[in-house]
């Protein structure tokens, strides 16, 4: 049959059809190798003429992510082309033909960072580029793929450019925003899972909100939150409707909180300060004495715990040898002497600590110093500051008289209860699409964050939050039985939640709410056996700890330790430790569990202490006493032991290794436990059918010589 | 053209009688798999009972069938009686065109009473003369200079009026308005802007048809638009309410609360996967869809049961559970292919372009096509129970192994054997209305439902009676080539079970609630003037798209919904190439140094905000996702259309259910090798249909592929 309709008879592409088809790719290949060096050839040569002009077309056409072409060609333009034009019309000529050219690769390519990247020089370099053409042209590329976040950025910088034409002209700049804002809610409704829009929504809301009334922006937060429900509740699946509800919640910065400030050593004077998180230090704190009605500095180093000295919770001073301090030390911080690792937080105002050093008592508590004045005009003479305290900006440091609070990121108010209600508003609508999906992760998280934020308005012994955090623990309890790819995620924010609820006997509120600090009893004391914990998210809290039961948990390392000041025996057994780390600064480090943990390597163990007899803090006569029973180290399968390696000197350590039997091991833990009122420290378990090998290693600082 | 109608060969492996839509898609499958195949149709149209015509042609239609006696007569038992069978499929035929007052003005009434009582026993062609001469008399003084179409207006209400039996209203034959007279030359003059379709249906985007025309390549052939929206209409409030039927609807419609929207997300994730999920419904295979909708999902709330009945209603109202799931899946796995959408609407008349495709594709694969060719008989071989031949109005014999027809192409023995065996009779109740605006607003390409028992069809007597099935109606929109720009066309249609009621009766409730009918007091009331003027929007920015002000309507809907073809699923390059045309445009217009605003200065009112896509010609893809859903679910502040033409008929698609009922023992079986399509049926979809054609096909040729890809057109390049 004769085809018809201008329609063939089918055929198989036929042998001799493929292998013209394969020859025709061949040429391809070879065509653009070709092109390539002849590239090369001009970028030697300097040529800059049409010629090679149209050999970077070329090459583009075929490969636009290659953007040392694109570089080539910009230089090509400009040395051989722009650099000659007699005037304006000419080059703007040659920018108009590369824009077009780019134009044409961008339909086929729209997610190419190098062609928005050559759109943008055309147009800067254009002595009168049309934004508005370009704001259409991006325009239809979004209605192509509303989700292309090339195309998205784009828009912003031509907005923005746009803006900058019209500085002077506020009006039109706002109007600009509020057509930009329809714009997102254009793109949301034809499709709401989309980042791009929803995120350029919550930059052009605060900016339509700079000139807004406090009734237009809360008539406005409420559309926004009807909003971003109504995606959340038709999916709640959907990430980027959750994101942008959070958004406009917003985070209650955390201030930082010193937890206190404690001398340990009074010949040397050495004091420390805590923090309740990790802090850089920006100054040296402040640290004098007083003599007749003047301070003097008292020279000194501050140090932070642990390896990293500019980082750390806790910090330690130490008077230089030969400085000389009178009947009063004083110590001032000023909220700009420390910035937060998190972002975020802040030292809220200066603190003053005072200590009287005629009575000379070491005990850990009353050692604390005395808190003297907090951010108040206070008149102080230091060779650096003189006259009141002030902050950075020059400002007196002194509370705000009618703070205000947020209530959402767009919104605030005199009163906390506006945020305290609506927190309850939001996390009674989570709660009920947590009922009907139960399954569901995204309304789990939220919720759980959304309890948090209410957590920070309420007093930390308060029953509220406590029911908070029981109810937190749950939630990523939960969360880990439905998402478990995110498992180690959750773990760890259960273990912030966790950690946080069984430290309460050791943390109060202070009087500047919601600032913390050490409570005034300190129980020395702590079992936080079996709460499943994967770290220590706080360790500042231990500082004042004599014994600490970490027994069965699943924490992966000791650098903890590094802040447990005052820890005498610490028992981290049948927990998930390879390595020791975090020694250095346990001075009265003396007795330390580890047994049936992950520890493979003897040089794991001993590299823990290599500096630990460094520690000028040592108390202890550096003697310290390591089970490690159950280790990969030490046992083989045969449950021979195999740690034979036997280590006199570890660089200024002394180690002794004692094989310890059975009967010894039992008696020891049970004289343990006998001196301990708690009973908390040693492995108290014996597996019946595993054998249990006990293995002592003893460091001794007093070895090394 | 008696050249045409004489065949070179004879002998064919199948023939098939009537171009309807089962047999177009056998005759293609078979040609495709290198049958040859002769179809023949007596009517001079593609389509059959699912054709399209344009004013003239449907007029004409009417007029046949109206006329057209369907008692039987003594004819032998194996003649073929087309018409007679045709026109007793269609009942109650009733057409009129209304009088429409415009611009105020009052419309002068001919009252014809005293020339047809003078003329009542003349012959029909005087009367219809006399009539002719009184109309033409009164209308000449505003119409000295009559055009070819009011003349031949005047000539058609003039017949009409003079002979009732053709299917024109009572109260029209004692009078004709100026009103009607200008109307009818109106719909004269445009008479090829119209396509009316006989049974209006649309395709599930990714729905058994779609599938096939994408997998034969056939539906490289048509275009399409995107159906708009679904409403329901709810008995309690007595209003029409447009339905949030996609993810994106549900999240802006206002209509649900926070709760039910998640409750019916939930329940439309659970259709798409209830396959596997068979421990959820397997309690309540054959209960009521309903049932199941409301005590296993907890979908009670009546917005709720109504979304999920706009969504998985398929013309079924006694589905069960199984079917309502399946129709439900159907739906949301065609959202979304196309756009924000689960339905396709085929331009130029639904069916039939449908039928035209599948038959072209027969004819490219050698099928021999006849259309307007009449037939007298059947041969059977009563013996061997095989039919033989058919033989046609020349007198040729036509063999071959296998005929396919509908019923109409049936013997008279033959359709007597069917008929016998219907025991369960079935009608399709339709009425096809041109109005002068949209029904719903800005939505133009949309269909409504009117559930069971939620209208009263008999107001103000006793006992009440409603609606035993479901109404559906479609409105469609001068973008889909099948009315003028400042025309509607609302198909409604329903179910029905016998001739008791006609379709008027039927139908008429649900009419009521969408447009004004003229003299009509229950349907709703003629706009005001000033609402008119009020909601006749700017004329539009651009030059080229304004258009004088209609007299009747608002300004055009226009092309707002771009057509597309089924490969635009995937194809990007046609997206391109749409950029590049807008781009071309752009820098035409900055050439003029016009800048290019970012939104239209002068918005229409409530239209959707759509920056910068309002600055170019419409994309494609763009287009469909900012289907109106989006900003448009309301259907309040809506002006009532006015109807200004009406056809009523009613259909018979009866069937029979049972194999051997009894009473039929005697009658002869059919031939084992014919066989009988099945009348169109009233669902909204096609997929029916379609099954059938495939079971056609494959029992007649197992094994066999059931319409393979065709090869591409001529394609030298390789790659």
């Amino acid at each position: 049959m004769e085809s018809r309709h201008g329609r063939k008879k089918e055929q198989a592409e036929s042998p001799e059809a493929l292998k013209t088809r394969e020859e025709k790719e061949t040429v391809l290949v070879r065509e653009y190798l070709a092109l390539k060096d002849t590239l090369k050839e001009i970028v030697e040569s300097n040529k800059r003429d049409n010629d090679a002009l149209k050999v970077t077309t070329a090459l583009l056409r075929k490969s636009p992510d290659y953007y040392t072409i694109w570089n080539v060609r910009r230089t090509i333009l400009k040395e051989g082309f722009l650099d000659n034009a007699s005037d304006d019309e000419t080059a703007n000529k040659i920018y108009t033909g590369e824009l077009e050219f780019v134009q044409e690769n961008l339909k086929l390519n729209p997610k190419s960072y190098w062609m928005w990247n050559h759109r943008r020089w055309c147009l800067e370099s254009m002595s009168q580029p049309r934004w508005d053409k370009e704001l259409a042209m991006v325009g239809k590329f979004l209605e192509m793929d509303a989700r292309n976040f090339h195309g998205w950025d784009y828009r912003r910088y031509i907005i923005r450019q746009l803006d900058l034409k019209d500085k002077e002209a506020k009006d039109k700049v706002l109007e600009r925003a509020q057509s930009e804002f329809d714009f997102t809610i254009t793109k949301i409704h034809q499709n709401f899972s989309n980042y791009s829009a929803w995120h350029n929504r919550s930059t052009l809301l605060g900016k339509l909100a700079e000139d807004m009334s406090t009734e237009e922006r809360e008539a406005i937060v409420d559309n926004e939150f009807d909003l971003v429900k109504n995606a959340i509740y038709t999916d709640p699946e959907d990430q980027s409707a959750w994101l942008y509800e959070l958004w406009l919640i917003g985070r209650e910065e955390r201030s930082i909180s010193i937890l206190g400030a404690h001398v340990i050593s009074f010949h040397p004077l050495e004091i420390v300060v805590a923090f309740d998180e990790t802090v850089k230090m920006r100054n040296p704190f402040t640290v004098s004495t007083r003599v007749d009605h003047v301070a003097i500095p008292l020279e000194g180093e501050w140090k932070a715990t642990g390896s990293d000295s500019a980082l750390g919770s806790v910090w330690i001073f130490q008077q230089a040898p030969g400085a000389v301090y009178g009947p009063t030390v004083e110590i001032v911080i000023f909220s700009d002497d420390v910035c937060a690792v998190r972002a975020g937080s802040k030292l809220p105002a200066a603190v003053c600590y005072e200590l009287e050093t005629l009575n000379q008592n070491l005990d850990e508590i009353s050692g604390r110093l005395g808190r003297l004045v907090i951010g108040q005009n206070l008149m102080y003479d230091v060779t650096k500051r003189i006259g009141p305290v002030t902050g950075p900006d020059g400002t007196l440091e002194t509370q705000a008289v009618h703070p205000k609070h947020r209530v959402t990121s767009l919104t605030e108010s005199g009163s906390l209860d506006d945020r305290i209600a609506l927190l309850e508003r939001e996390i009674s609508a989570v709660r009920e699409l947590v009922e009907l999906e139960p399954d569901c992760k995204w309304p789990i998280q939220i919720l759980s964050t959304l309890l948090s934020e209410l957590r920070k308005t309420v007093s930390i012994h308060s029953t509220q939050a406590k029911v908070i955090d029981d109810e937190c623990i749950e939630l990523q309890e939960k969360l880990i039985t439905i998402d478990p790819l995110r498992q180690e995620r959750y773990e760890d924010r259960r273990t912030q939640l966790v950690f946080d609820r069984e430290t309460l006997s050791i943390i109060q509120d202070s009087k500047r709410f919601p600032e913390i600090e050490y409570s005034a009893k300190q129980p020395t004391n702590l079992d936080l056996s079996m709460r499943g914990l994967t770290h220590i998210p706080i360790s500042s809290y231990l500082l004042h700890l004599h014994t600490l039961n970490l027994d069965s948990n699943s924490i992966t390392s000791t650098r903890f330790l590094r802040n447990l000041l005052n820890v005498r025996r610490v028992n981290l057994s049948n927990n998930l430790i390879e390595h020791l780390e975090g020694m250095q600064h346990a001075p009265s480090l003396e007795f330390l569990t580890l047994e049936n943990n992950m520890i493979a390597k003897w040089e794991d163990v001993v590299a823990g202490f290599v500096f630990w007899g460094e520690g000028k803090l040592a108390r202890t006569g550096g003697h310290v006493k390591v089970l490690l029973g159950n280790n990969p180290v030490v046992v083989n399968e045969g449950g021979e032991y195999v740690l034979e390696k036997r280590w006199e000197d570890v660089g200024k350590v002394g180690v002794e290794i004692q094989w310890q039997s059975e009967e010894l091991r039992l008696a020891e833990e049970a004289l343990l436990a006998a001196e301990d009122e708690t009973g908390a420290v040693g492995n108290m378990v014996v597996d019946g059918t595993r054998r249990v090998s006990a293995t002592v290693v003893e460091f001794d600082a007093g070895l090394a010589h | 053209m008696a050249d045409t109608d004489s065949l070179d060969a004879t002998v064919f492996d199948a023939i098939l009688l009537g171009t309807g839509f089962t047999q177009t898609i056998v005759a293609a499958a078979l040609a495709r798999a290198g049958k040859t195949v002769l179809h023949l149709d007596e009517n001079d149209y593609y389509g059959g009972a699912s054709g399209a015509f344009g004013v003239r042609d449907l007029l004409k239609w009417a007029t046949r069938i109206a006329s057209t006696s369907s008692v039987g007569h003594d004819a032998s038992a194996d003649k073929i009686e087309f018409e007679r069978l045709v026109a007793r499929s269609y009942n109650n035929l009733e057409f009129q065109f209304h009088r429409v007052e415009t611009g105020g003005a009052a419309d002068t009434v001919i009252d014809l009473t005293t020339v047809l009582q003078t003329h009542k026993d003349a012959s029909a062609k005087d009367r219809i003369k006399a009539v002719e001469n009184h109309i033409t008399a009164a209308y000449t003084p505003i119409n000295n200079n009559p055009s070819k179409e009011s003349k031949e207006a005047i000539s058609s209400l003039a017949t009409w009026a003079s002979t009732p039996e053709l299917g024109a209203t009572a109260s029209q034959l004692t009078s004709v308005s100026f009103s009607q007279i200008q109307l009818l030359e109106e719909f004269l003059k445009n008479t090829r802007k119209y396509n009316f379709d006989l049974s209006p249906k649309l395709l599930y985007s990714r729905g058994p048809l779609t599938n096939l025309l994408i997998s034969s390549g056939i539906g490289k052939y048509l275009e399409f638009k995107l159906l708009e929206r679904t409403a329901v209409y709810e008995a309690l409030t007595d209003k029409v309410e447009m339905m949030p039927t996609s993810k994106e609807d549900v999240f802006v419609s206002k209509a649900l609360s926070l709760k039910e929207k998640r409750l019916l997300m939930k329940f439309l994730q659970f259709a798409v996967d209830y396959e596997n999920q068979t421990e959820v419904w397997k309690d309540y295979k054959h209960a009521p869809f309903t049932q199941f909708v409301q005590s296993a999902y907890g979908l009670t709330d009546k917005v709720l049961t109504a979304v999920v009945y706009a969504i998985g209603f398929d013309g079924n109202d006694y589905a069960t559970t199984t079917e309502g799931l399946k129709s439900v899946k159907v739906y949301l796995q065609s959202l979304g292919r196309y756009g924000n959408s689960a339905y396709l609407c085929p331009l130029y008349g639904v069916g039939s372009e449908l039928a035209q495709a599948f038959c072209r594709v027969s004819a490219v694969y050698g099928g021999i096509y006849m259309l307007q060719h009449a037939l007298d008989k059947h041969n059977v071989d009563k013996e061997a129970n095989k039919w033989q031949s058919v033989v046609d109005h020349t007198g040729q014999t036509l063999k071959a192994n296998q005929i396919i027809c509908s019923r109409e192409y049936l013997s008279k023995e033959m359709d007597e054997y069917i008929e016998a065996r219907t025991l369960n009779k079935n009608y399709v109740s339709h009425c096809i209305i041109v109005t002068d605006r949209s029904a719903f607003g800005e939505t133009t390409l949309c269909k409504t439902l009117f559930p069971m028992d939620s209208l009263v069809l008999n107001p103000g007597e006793t006992p009440v009676r409603k609606n035993n099935h479901t109404v559906s109606v479609l409105q469609m929109c001068g973008g889909t080539m099948s009315c003028p720009n400042d025309r509607y066309i609302l198909y409604v249609w329903a179910e029905s079970e016998d001739l008791k009621t006609d379709a008027e009766e039927d139908l008429k409730a649900a009419i009521r609630k969408l447009v004004h009918i003229p003299g009509d007091p229950l349907s709703l009331k003629a706009p005001a003037p000033t609402q008119v003027a009020a909601a006749t929007p700017a004329a539009p920015a651009s030059a080229e798209e304004s258009k004088p002000a209609q007299q009747l309507g608002e300004a055009p809907a226009g092309e707002d919904q771009p057509r597309m073809s089924l490969d635009q699923e995937l194809d990007m390059e046609q997206v391109r190439q749409e950029i590049l045309q807008a781009e071309k445009k752009l820098f035409e217009e900055s050439d003029n140094n016009t800048p290019v605003p970012s939104r239209p200065s002068t918005p229409a009112p409530g239209a959707p905000s759509s920056t910068g896509s309002s600055t170019a010609t419409p994309l494609s893809r763009t287009a469909f996702q900012k289907s109106k859903s989006a900003t448009s679910l309301s259907m309040d502040s809506i002006i009532a259309p006015i109807a200004l033409f009406t056809m009523f008929y009613k259909r018979a698609a009866s069937w029979p259910r049972v194999p051997y009922p009894i009473g039929s023992e005697n009658l002869k079986p059919l031939p084992d090798n014919l066989t009988v399509v099945r009348p169109m049926n009233h669902s909204l979809d096609f997929e029916a249909a379609t099954e059938e054609a495939r079971a056609i096909f494959e029992k007649l040729c197992p094994g066999e592929e059931f319409l393979p890809p065709t090869p591409e057109p001529e394609d030298n390049s390789g790659f």
